[in-house]
This record gives structure tokens, sequence and C-alpha cells, in this order.
């Protein structure tokens, strides 16, 4: 063996990741040659040496940062997500509209809010439609996750139809493939439909 | 036992269980911090990336199969999120990189090194300071394996699928890393 191949394996011969025969081929070098043996030796030394190195923790701060994080992720994620087709764009638009004219029911997305008298306080208003961002980004999350898995299953271009959220969280998505119309069920990550 | 309550957490974490997914945080933050502060060498660079890993936890964890451990793929998060703030910051300041040479191929082995003198048995301290500095000079090929071996402890196999590369670029790519790691310690040396 010869001094390139042998610096070559080195490593391996270090992490155990060689088989017993080249192992043996390469000590029996390193016993002779003296140039590898260094080199060897030190890489002995550097990775002995970097195992041994302190480990840095995260901070005490670190989940109040991630936390924090998520929020400010989930209200970003509605300006984000919705301007990517063109429909999702109008559902915003409507949600505000909606809010506006103080209608609880939005056929669209299939979601029943309470009916609740609406004193036209702004604030009031202001902190609804915050709480229907929020609701309107984890469904919609949740229903682009199904319908990414959709396309996947059938791997054929489809139409979404209609979504909804069942009360028990259950996505049901109608949609046409090649023009047949069909209804998918999704939750706890699987999707079936019902012959 | 490890295992089913960590399989448990993932389980909540995909129903969109925040208790569960804070129990996966508090589980890993440490390693990963670790990961991503060898990686930088600075808290303020490790905090963000540490961070934007977990949110991409958050958002993606229903798409996680269990195709690999739920380790190797957070650390494939977290080795993604590093070279993303890596570019950013790249983007805006030019790097004073050394290694502009290519990562495999070109690369030739220093047969001719006799000016080396042998390293100590132990690095300590101060010289594993120097150590830090030198790995992070590498090239980004060659810091992150080494990042993944020899202060993670992971097995080829485990850094080959965080990594998506093939056995035989893992064993090559450790070897050149740990070579290079060599040459750049004592280049440190000589200054
Ligand atoms: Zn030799």
């Amino acid at each position: 063996m010869d001094c390139k191949t042998v610096k070559e394996q080195l490593s391996q011969l270090i992490d155990s990741e060689i088989s017993e025969t080249e192992a043996l081929e390469i000590m029996k070098h390193l016993k002779t040659c003296s140039e590898c043996k260094r080199v060897y030796d030190d890489l002995l030394t550097l990775r002995n040496s970097l195992i041994n190195s302190r480990r840095e923790d995260a901070p005490p701060y670190f989940m109040v940062n991630v936390k924090e994080a998520l929020k400010k992720e989930k209200k970003r994620g509605l300006l984000l997500r919705f301007p990517v087709n063109g429909k999702g764009l109008s559902v915003v638009a409507a949600l505000f509209i909606i809010g506006f004219m103080g209608i609880y029911y939005m056929q669209d997305l299939n979601i029943q809010h309470e009916p609740e008298a609406v004193n036209g306080n702004l604030r009031v208003f202001m902190e609804q439609e915050e709480q229907r961002k929020e609701i309107a980004t984890d469904m919609d999350s949740e229903v682009v996750y199904y319908i990414d898995k959709l396309k996947e299953m059938v791997n054929k271009d489809l139409e979404v139809l209609k979504t909804k959220i069942e009360e028990d969280g259950t996505i049901v998505l109608e949609v046409s493939v090649d023009g047949v119309v069909t209804v998918y069920y999704g939750k706890d990550g699987e999707l079936w439909k019902i012959e | 036992m490890v295992q089913k309550d960590e399989n448990a957490l993932i389980e909540g974490a995909k129903k969109g269980g925040e208790e569960e997914f804070e129990a996966l945080v508090l589980m890993y933050q440490d390693i990963c911090y670790n990961i991503s502060y060898k990686y930088f060498l600075n808290h303020e660079d490790a905090l963000d990336a540490t961070q934007d890993a977990f949110i991409k936890v958050y958002k993606n964890i229903k798409k996680f199969r269990g195709d690999s451990s739920f380790k190797t793929w957070l650390f494939r998060i977290v080795m993604n999120s590093c070279k993303d703030i890596s570019r950013k910051r790249k983007s805006r300041i030019q790097p004073e990189s050394i290694f502009k040479e290519g990562e495999e191929g070109e690369f030739t082995l220093e047969i001719e090194d006799k000016a080396l003198s042998p390293l100590d048995t132990v690095i300590k301290g101060e010289e594993s300071g120097k150590l830090m500095k030198s790995l992070n000079k590498l090239h980004e090929d060659h810091k992150e394996i080494l990042i993944l071996r020899d202060i993670n402890d992971l097995s080829y196999e485990e850094i080959g699928s965080i990594l998506s590369l093939n056995e035989v670029t893992v064993k090559s790519r450790i070897n050149r890393a740990r070579l290079k790691l060599r040459e750049v310690y004592f280049e440190e040396e000589g200054t």
C-alpha cells in the first residue's frame, strides 16, 4: 500500500469504518512509515479534541424566543401564504369585508362563528379580526397540507372545488380529477375517500 | 422507553399539540444549539439558526413520516438553517475565506508536509479555541461533516442520511475534512 492510499483511509481506520483486512494492511504500513504514522496520530488527536470540546447549551430564554417566533410566524403565515393562489387573496379580502359588515357566517370557508353583537367599537373589531386571522391561518396550512398530499397521491392535475373542516377536525376536500368529482377526507396525516 | 416517549411527542406535535412540540424543543434544543454554535462560533447566529430550525420543525412536522429517525430529520433542518443564515450573512459581507478551492476532486493530498510538527496528544483550553477557529475556517462541506462526525459523534450512516450523501462520499469527505483541518490548524500556528 502506498502513502497516498493509506492517507486516504486514515479516518476510516480511526472511526472503525473499514474492513479488517484493510485495517491490518494500513497498520502494517504505519509501523514502517513514520510520515503516515504522524498524520494518523494528528488526525486522532484532532478527532479526540473535537469530541471533547465544550458543549454550548441553548440560553435559558430559548423556549420563550421560540414561542414568540411561532406567534409571529402564525400571523405572517396568513400574509405570505394567501398570495400564492389568486383565490386565496379574495378570501382575505372577503374576510375583511365580512368582518366590517359584522356577518359571522362565512359560507366560503365553511366556518361558523357564534353570532355576536358588534358594538361598532374598532378595538373589539380588531381583536376579533386578529382571532379570525389565526383561525384562517391554521386552517389554511392544514388544508394546504392535505391538498399537497392528495396531489402527490393521485399524481394528476386536480381542481379543488370545496374545502371544509368538520367539528372533529377532519378536512373535507371536494376535488375534480379528470372531470370526476370526488370527496376526500383528511385527518391525523391520513387521507382517504369513501367509495 | 425514550424512543416511545419521543414517538408519542411527535404524534402529538403532528396534531398541533403545542405542549408536545415544546417538549421536543426541550429535548433537543441544547444539542441543536451546539451544532449551530460550532458552525458559527457566535451566539447571535447560533440562536437565529436554532430558532429558525425549530420553527421549520413546527411547520413541517406533519410531513415527517418516520422514514429516518427524528434526530436525523431534525439535524438536517438545523444544518440547512445554518447554511441559509450563513448565505444571508455572506451576501451582505464579503467573506475573507482563504479556501476558495472546490470541495471534492481538485484537493490534492499534501504528502510533502514535513514542515508540520506533530500535535500534542491533547488540545486543551486556549488551544481548543484555536481548533474551533480552524474548524470554522474550513469549506462549508468540510465544516458541517466534522460538526456531525467529531462533535456530535454521529455514525457515517446517519451523516449520509442528514447530508444526502452516499457512503463512499461520506468516507472520503470526512477524511479530506480532517486532513484539511490539520493543515489549517498548523497554518494558524505559523501565524
Ligand atoms: Zn506512508
